[in-house]
């Protein structure tokens, strides 16, 4: 066949799924204008609150001036014999992140509105994280971007370039970025932690790494064990047209045992370690997930996908293991004997933790494998009675285990047909050995997250958004899934 | 299909917040974001539902772009890589499955080689799946296509010619199954 024919062949077999759309344009024009809209309302009222932002943290400095040298002078007029330990401000005066050159990564724009809230985190007494330094004190209806201003650095942006976080418990939390100069791209990373649930920030001393020619930052992953240690993964790509999808090419892998604020390097991790899998690696950095259990054990893996198609080589590498830190890795044999998607596995504490195997294809279906060995050996779980599911744990108890299923005959299109339709709860309290049906279901019509912080305290987030999509909404729980309170969230200012 | 290059002064105005400059520069790649979407996802709902977040993001990074003569390439980048999320939401196997395609008459011959056609493509993996639609289906010079793959115009030469082989090996692999 030549190649003129080939192309006809393409354009008849694609033109019929591809129907005309003349209504798009104005469709996409009136949504973007509405966005914009929207957004630029949400930037004023962030410049607002931000602005000026020096003020405060210039505050911290000259109080912490001033308990300075109350603790210095008084110690010398009662005598002190031992000198006065000098604690650096909590807050450092932001600087005006400088225009970077063309190119580089840049930050993401203010809040979209109607995707505003991605809880991560569910801790006790109603406290709450979602993504973007929200936090909520009151189980989930008003929320409070409690950032610190030197995350922003004077820019209007939401995030910086490469941004990662990461949610310990109530009061626990970190915040990094990547930041420029006006001449390059990168210049260092500053990671931001709190330990009072973002009343005060601490700044780290600038991360330093070899970034190449040619290279950009393309994506971070944050994570901590427990408030003092934790790991940093920097992952860079080739320059590409959508930063931040580009190809993975290096990476490096580094610790901090005090909290965050000093950090260094534990290893270079290549994209050449997946490639005794297949001749080439052709993934992107968003595409990889890094998991610990421990400071010496951990995982990388392409993110959990249920694909049209049996994952290949090239795009989803085989997952790679460490026990010695982050400092070697190996290839992993799959757990399962298909040929399935892996993810990396989830831990509520250092030795339990579950994972989550995907079987593709056109009967894809989920499983659970489980660890109380802190993933050096592995069970199977009979799955919840579904063919798919979300997995919900409770952190630092490996035997509460929920599920979170789509209601029969759902789908995108079906949304609001689908609108009363409960979503099914499973809940296991034998480690996922066996499952029950938790009430009547969740009041929503697109579950997206479930978080539970304990055997009786749930969230279900619909997260809104998209073409005809409803708002965001939270379906709360205090007696384990039986009864569902739905509260509409909102963003205070 | 052309597509008439977007001046400089266009994008300059985009990027200093023209909102109707970059509508202006928008508008003649939407069909090509929407057909490059429709052949990634094979569902032309959720190829709508692509195209409008790649636009909003397109948007967002406008001040990215920094050739005009990249504008095409640019925006098929973001909208692939927004294909490539929407695949990887939790739910898209429960919204889409994998079902096979039912014709629901006897089916002309056109359709029945444009059936094999579509279950070679869904079979293949995503990144063949991307240089073949832009090849074949969008039209694309390789320049572009390198451009959208993050690649160099030999790598995305080689690995086109590898996908058209196994496209076509396994079109009469599906060549007469029901």
């Amino acid at each position: 066949m030549d190649d003129l024919s080939f192309r006809a062949e393409f354009h008849r077999a694609l033109d019929p799924i591809a129907p005309p759309a003349p209504w798009l344009a104005a469709a996409v024009r009136d949504g973007i204008r509405q966005r914009r809209l929207n957004v630029r309302r949400s930037s004023r009222d962030l410049r607002r609150v931000t602005r000026p932002a020096w003020v405060l943290p210039a505050v911290a400095v000259l109080l912490a001036i001033a308990v300075v040298l109350t603790l210095v002078v008084g110690g010398r007029l009662i005598h002190f014999n031992q000198s006065i330990p000098v604690r650096p401000p909590t807050v450092l005066p932001p600087r005006p992140a400088p225009a970077a050159p063309a190119g580089c990564p840049a930050w993401s724009n203010p809040r979209v509105p109607d995707q505003w809230l991605w809880p991560t985190e569910l801790a006790s007494g109603g406290v709450a994280w979602a993504q973007g330094g929200l936090r909520t004190s009151d189980g989930g209806t008003h929320w409070r971007d409690v950032s610190p201003a030197a995350l922003h650095a004077g820019n209007t942006g939401l995030y910086p370039p490469g941004y990662a976080e990461f949610y310990l418990d109530g009061s626990h939390a970190w915040q990094a970025g990547v930041y420029g100069t006006t001449t390059s791209c990168f210049d260092h990373i500053a990671v931001f932690g709190t330990s009072n649930g973002g009343k005060t920030w601490d700044q780290s001393s600038p991360v330093l790494v070899d970034v190449p020619t040619g290279y950009d930052v393309g994506r971070m992953q944050l994570g901590f064990f427990d408030g003092q240690s934790g790991w940093l993964w920097v992952l860079m790509e080739t320059k590409n047209l959508d930063p931040g999808f580009g190809p993975f090419t290096e990476s490096y892998l580094l610790s901090t045992s005090d909290a965050g604020l000093n950090w260094h390097v534990v290893s270079k991790i290549s994209a050449s370690i997946f490639q005794a899998h297949s001749s080439s690696y052709c993934g992107g950095v968003d595409l990889l997930q890094i998991a610990f259990s421990s400071p010496t054990v951990g995982w990388i893996a392409p993110g959990t996908n249920i694909g049209l198609s049996p994952p290949t080589p090239c795009e989803y590498p085989a997952t790679v293991v460490t026990r010695d830190g982050g400092i070697t890795w190996k290839s992993l044999s799959q757990p399962t004997s298909c040929n399935c998607w892996t993810g990396v596995p989830t831990f509520v504490d250092q030795v339990h933790g579950v994972w989550q195997i995907s079987s593709p294809g056109p009967n894809s279906s989920m499983s659970l494998m489980s660890t109380s060995d802190g993933g050096l050996s592995w069970r199977g779980l009979p799955p919840p009675p579904s063919g798919d599911f979300l997995l919900g744990l409770t952190p630092h108890d490996a035997n509460d285990l929920w599920a979170l299923t789509a209601p029969p005959g759902w789908s995108k299109g079906q949304q609001a047909s689908a609108s009363a339709a409960r979503w099914p709860l499973y809940h296991s309290s034998d480690g996922g050995k066996t499952w029950t049906l938790a009430g009547s279901g969740v009041p929503v019509s697109r579950g997206w997250i479930v978080l539970f912080a304990d055997a009786k305290h749930g969230m279900v987030v619909q997260v809104g958004g998209g073409i005809g999509n409803p708002p965001p909404l939270l379906a709360l729980t205090s007696d384990g899934g039986r009864t569902w309170k739905v509260v509409k969230p909102s963003l205070q200012t | 299909m052309a597509v008439q290059p977007a001046s400089l002064s266009l994008v300059q105005a985009a990027q200093r917040g023209d909102d109707s400059a970059f509508e202006l520069l928008l508008e003649p790649l939407l069909a090509h974001g929407y057909r490059l979407a429709s052949a990634m996802l094979h569902d032309h709902s959720a190829a709508e539902d692509a195209v409008q977040e790649a636009a909003f993001r397109a948007w967002q990074k406008v001040d990215q772009l920094r050739d005009p003569a990249d504008i095409r390439p640019w925006f098929l980048t973001i909208v692939a890589n927004e294909c490539r999320t929407l695949r990887r939401s939790r739910w898209w196997s429960v919204v889409r499955g994998d079902a096979p395609e039912h014709a629901s008459a006897p089916p002309e011959e056109a359709l029945v080689e444009g059936l094999e056609l579509r279950r070679a493509l869904r079979s293949l993996d995503e990144s063949k799946r991307l240089v073949l639609v832009l090849y074949w289906y969008l039209d694309l010079p390789l320049e572009e296509i390198a451009a959208v793959t993050g690649t160099s115009v030999h790598a995305a030469e080689s690995r086109l010619l590898r996908a058209t082989q196994e496209l076509k090996r396994r079109m009469e692999a599906h060549r007469g199954r029901p």
